[in-house]
């Protein structure tokens, strides 16, 4: 053994290295190794993987896998979990700016409730409003990441709008045009916000809504309808079921502008179920896409002419005529569940209108999903009358029933008025009039609402309630809410200047008649203040000078998007004490809505081909040389793509998707990478000039050392996991894969070493200690930690989009050389796997779900079945890990597996792992030797520089088998395929 | 000698040590060696001239500084340097470097994308000034 330390067994293969052999460690140190590769392990193992049991805040154990070696900070093949709230983040165990918003600000979720920032801590994936920022439209995103530090000092933003929000200096904010960080605003600057503010998320029970008796009811016992609902979870429905508000906000709708209905069919001698949806086509798009969430597709969106004529009870007759767009669903199983909910079937005016049951007992915020669809379909939208400038007209909700159902269309009113009291909304009153005569010819009666039309009552019908579906009225709504909330704070600030004037007068500081005069400077009505303070009742006005709501439209740019531009009235600095907190969004344009302003937020590839060796081997070394020209390795070489400077900075923030929106990338390829290609919270603001500046040439490059593309075969005898290689894409006896080994090249280590410089001198201000000055660390939680974080995801995000330009190349390579597209040869890519990265993960430590930053130095993620962040396609198998081997010996791909989750963090071998040092190969192996020797096993090479093919000698290497059966035994990995090369490209 | 690798100290890397009987001729060295991980000085021209200038508190954070700056020319401007001539004043050194291009040049090595931090060191030992480098490759 190459160390003096204590090892102790724990268990077959594993070991660990007690806290108490080194001064300062702070956990035990675990080595996973048979006892021939732990005896085989240089010094530098033993001592790097407790050294990285030392650094703060980690978790556990730290963790050497099999193919661990020397390395610098942490050995490669090192695993190290540290807590997200104490821990620290460390350029050498590897490679975001924290801006933050205070403590109870209100966030909002697309059901049109909102949490307080704090409560998002375990609410990942839930659906929040954000916004285009090219467009200014709404869309939905989910958080994925929660931050959380505590600061002593804090911004307070008052807008015109009286929109409040407490925030750290550093946090952007949108300004209409472009995200600035909130310190370079200043009083009077544009922001933008959205004024909806939506009611307060209560948990919704686990009550069963609809069982399979209620639909039983409504059809009889059809079992394929049945299965159909259980099938797309629907059945039974909970209260809590996902699917639940989507369901609310269409039952709501359609009880206004659907139709459900059914007619009997002779041959299959059951009813025939479908529904229709009537509304303007982007708005019917919308109801498509929910239709889809449920598991249901729309059949079609059809515009037609109409021409009819209604009859008014007088007699009268009108002829309309125009188009009329509908949406047809034609599911039996859907449409018989929404009528199950409440939605009434057949000719409405001749068919009672209830407010479900369920909605009056569910959540505010469920009971808002249907109001606002139904309201979407049937509540007037904002005007005015005209003269009156500053005021809204009453809404009004109105429905016609034939006269003998007067009475239960009057029920149906004083439900929906109790629903809105629920609101604090009022109503004047209901009315009766004459309906029109239906299309079988009965008389009709139209009951309405007429709800109040005061500012306040406004302000919670739109602000709480407001629309669904129907974007004319939520983007009329908004801005006429941003116009009320601007009138009443300004009205606010009158009534404040009032009550400070009166005290002034009472203590005599100053007289009645100045104070008349100074309103009069700030516009104020001089005849209101003079009644004021006589002491006669008069409500405060905003007087004339408070502009239009036409003059505020277009000030504010409202009624184009739901989005209004308002000004920053106040920033204040106001210490604090407390915790801030972030959400960084799965999503382009990183923002959520706080408190209604809208704000901020080397690896392993294989690919697959339908090629066999056969067909390959006559054309290897065209194949390998082609390769070579196209993949550039080597000293100093630039890619076959340079790229501007704001190109490299949308790389660095979107990863593998740039290649898809550039033509190097197929869409397919993204699912089959690593999160998606594209590490969230990438801030290229923290990443300097010379970091971007070596990205430029580099992309498409594989670089050199260990670095590598080959060209490899599959026997069948070496598929040791058939049904999981038959998933992973492996079809055939000696069938063609191409395996792909670099990283982020120059960029992600100028990115390590500017921060490994400026975490040195820190380390002292937040009192850390570390053995190594490669381990040199910052709090992940400091702005230091997050800084580097964020540029860290800046190089991954390289890293996934140089590998994919490289596929690409390799596609076009095999296309020249086999006279086939890449479609036709199936170039499918299997899986793509950073191997030096920290992420920030979910793991289970004692119990119970804890945030941890993972970081892993060439080792690779190894998440089991069932992970939450997988891709679908992998859910059910387990991720694929790539375990690349020597460029004699072959490589592996294995599986992900829970007990990685349980003992390693998710984390296994990236590959065999170094014996020998570099230098020491050179000088025992000559590469053009090598290159000879290669040549008569089957493995064409074309190598950048022999000396460079001498250091990668398999004889430098540990034994692969080994390395992998090891964790295939402990069960952290399971083996699911090895590979051997017949061509390589060698850096 | 102007520089030695050391065999077994980085196994997936590669490590030397320059020795100068000044700061400046060890910085020189310095230089030299990481071109040489990087391809045969021999068979590079010697067209390119450029002066290279960094700061620092220490001799340390100089000669890191000026390294790290010879893998970014590499790396953005394509240049690898043969001939270093150095000179250091308070807080300050300028290497005067001579080379040729990479894009075409014979012998090439390895591709260093790093210095490392780690045993990174300048020291006086008995009038012998020793700098050790670890490279990432």
């Amino acid at each position: 053994m190459n160390t003096k330390m204590k090892i102790e067994p724990v268990s077959k293969n594993v070991w660990q290295i007690p806290q108490t052999e080194k001064k300062g460690m702070n956990a035990p140190a675990r080595i996973y190794a048979t006892p021939n590769l732990l005896g085989a392990m240089d010094e530098g193992v033993f001592d790097q993987v407790t050294n990285m049991a030392c650094l703060p805040g980690i978790v556990k154990y730290s963790i050497a896998c099999p193919d661990a070696h020397w390395g610098y900070g942490f050995c490669v093949g090192g695993v190290a979990a540290f807590d997200a709230k104490d821990g620290v983040i460390s350029p050498g165990g590897i490679g975001f700016d924290i801006n933050c918003v205070a403590a109870g600000t209100k966030i909002l979720g697309a059901f049109g409730y909102f949490k307080k920032i704090e409560e998002f801590e375990n609410a990942k994936n839930e659906n929040l409003i954000s916004v285009e920022l090219a467009t200014n439209k709404i869309k939905h995103a989910s958080p994925i990441l929660f931050l959380e530090k505590p600061v002593s000092e804090i911004l307070k933003i008052t807008t015109g709008c009286g929109e409040e929000l407490l925030l750290t200096q550093d946090h952007p904010l949108f300004d209409g045009t472009e995200m600035r960080k909130a310190a370079k605003f200043k009083e009077g600057d544009k922001i933008a916000i959205h004024p909806f503010d939506g009611v307060a998320y209560e948990k919704a029970s686990e009550k069963c809504i609809i069982g399979e008796q209620d639909i039983v009811r409504v059809v009889g016992l059809r079992k394929k309808l049945l299965n159909e609902l259980r099938k797309n979870g629907l059945l039974p429905l909970t209260e809590n079921s996902e699917k639940l508000p989507i369901l609310a906000k269409l039952a709501g709708f359609l009880t206004g502008d659907g139709w459900i209905g059914h007619h009997y069919n002779r041959k299959r001698k059951q009813d025939i179920w479908s529904a229709r949806v009537i509304g303007k086509y982007e708005d019917l798009m919308d109801v498509a896409v929910d239709f889809k969430k449920l598991g249901y597709v729309t059949n079609y969106i059809k515009t037609k002419k109409y021409e009819s004529s209604v009859e008014s009870a007088s007699g009268k007759k009108r002829s309309i005529s125009g188009h009329s767009t509908q949406l047809y669903l034609n599911s039996q199983s859907l449409s018989v569940l929404l009528h199950a909910l409440g939605v009434p079937k057949g000719n409405k005016s001749k068919t009672p209108t209830k407010v479900p049951q369920w909605i009056k007992e569910s959540p505010k915020w469920i009971k808002r999903l249907y109001l606002a669809g139904l309201f979407g379909a049937e509540l007037t939208k904002p005007a005015q009358r005209k003269g009156e400038t500053h005021r809204f007209l009453e809404p009004c909700f109105s429905q016609n029933k034939i006269t003998s159902l007067a009475n239960e269309n009057l029920n149906f009113m004083l439900d929906i008025i109790k629903l809105l009291h629920g609101f604090g909304v009022e109503v004047n009153n209901i009315y009766e009039q004459e309906g029109i005569i239906n299309s079988h010819g009965q008389k009709t009666k139209k009951l309405a609402i007429r709800l109040s039309g005061k500012d306040e009552n406004l302000i919670k019908l739109w602000g709480t309630i407001g629309f669904e579906y129907c974007k004319q009225r939520k983007i009329a709504s908004m801005a006429a809410l941003g116009y009320l909330k601007s009138k009443k704070h300004h009205i606010g600030k009158i009534d404040g200047f009032l009550k400070q004037a009166q005290s002034l007068i009472l203590t005599k500081s100053t007289t009645k008649r100045e104070v008349v005069n100074s309103a009069t400077e700030l516009g104020i009505s001089k005849s209101m203040v003079s009644a004021r303070l006589s002491q006669k009742p008069m409500a405060t006005r905003a007087g004339s000078g408070f502009p239009t709501f036409a003059e505020f439209c277009k000030s504010a740019n409202a009624g184009n998007s739901e989005i209004i531009i308002d000004k920053i009235e106040k920033i204040e600095k106001i210490p604090y004490n407390d915790s801030v907190y972030d959400l960084t969004m799965n999503d382009d344009d990183h923002n959520f809505i706080a408190n209604c302003i809208v704000s901020h937020n080397c690896g392993m590839r294989i690919i697959s081909t339908n090629l066999g060796y056969d067909e390959v081997r006559p054309k290897i070394k065209q194949l390998v040389d082609n390769l070579f020209v196209k993949v550039p390795a080597g000293v100093g070489v630039k890619g076959t793509i340079s790229l501007k400077r704001n190109q490299v900075l949308d790389v660095m923030q979107t990863g593998a998707n740039w290649c898809v929106e550039n033509g190097y990338a197929w869409q397919e390829d993204i699912e089959h990478i690593e999160e998606h290609g594209k590490i969230a919270g990438a801030d290229p603001e923290n990443v300097s000039e010379k970091a971007i500046g070596r990205s430029m040439n580099q992309l498409g490059t594989l670089g050199s050392g260990n670095h590598y593309l080959e060209v490899q075969v599959i026997r069948a005898e070496n598929i040791y996991d058939r049904k999981i290689a038959s998933g992973f894409g492996v079809h055939d006896d000696k069938q063609v894969m191409i395996m792909v080994h670099c990283g982020s090249r120059g960029t992600g280590h100028q990115i390590a070493t500017d921060y490994l410089k400026e975490f040195g001198p820190i380390m002292e201000k937040y009192k850390l200690e570390v053995k190594d000055r490669e381990l040199a660390c910052a709090p992940f939680n400091s702005e230091e930690g997050q800084k580097y974080y964020s540029a860290m995801a800046c190089a991954a995000n390289n890293a996934f989009a140089n590998r994919q330009v490289i596929t690409h190349n390799v596609r076009e390579v095999f296309s020249q050389v086999f006279r086939k597209t890449p479609e036709e040869m199936e170039m499918n890519l299997i899986y793509d796997v950073a191997h030096n990265i920290a992420k920030v993960e979910k793991h289970i430590v004692d119990g119970k779900s804890k945030k941890l930053v993972v970081h892993r130095k060439g080792s690779t993620r190894s998440f089991g079945p069932g992970h939450e962040e997988l891709a679908s396609v992998f859910k059910k198998t387990g991720q694929p890990v790539i375990v690349g081997g020597s460029m004699e010996t072959g490589s592996y791909v294995c599986v992900g597996t829970q007990k990685a989750m349980l003992e390693t963090f998710g984390s296994t071998m990236h590959g065999s792992g170094r014996t020998m040092s570099r230098t020491r190969a050179k000088g025992l192996v000559k590469g053009e030797e090598l290159q000879k020797e290669m040549e008569k096993k089957g493995i064409y090479v074309k190598t950048a520089t022999y000396a460079g093919l001498a250091e990668e000698a398999g004889i430098a290497y540990k034994d692969i088998s080994e390395v992998v059966r090891t964790m295939d035994e402990i069960g952290i990995s399971k083996r699911v395929f090895s590979l051997k090369p017949v061509g390589n490209v060698k850096g | 000698m102007k520089f030695r690798f050391l065999e077994n100290v980085a196994i997936a890397d590669i490590a030397f040590e320059a020795y100068g009987k000044t700061f400046d001729e060890a910085i020189e060295n310095a230089g030299t060696a990481l071109t040489e991980v990087m391809a045969d000085p021999k068979k590079l021209a010697s067209t390119e001239k450029k002066k290279i200038a960094v700061y620092g508190k220490t001799e340390q954070d100089l000669l890191y500084n000026f390294l790290e700056e010879l893998v970014y020319i590499k790396d953005v401007d394509g240049i690898l340097f043969k001939k270093f001539n150095s000179k250091i004043s308070q807080g300050k050194l300028e290497v005067f470097c001579k080379g040729g291009k990479i894009k075409g040049a014979q012998g090439l090595r390895n591709d260093v994308k790093a210095i490392t931090m780690h045993m990174f060191g300048i020291k006086n030992e008995k009038g012998k000034i020793i700098a050790t480098v670890v490279v990432d490759i």
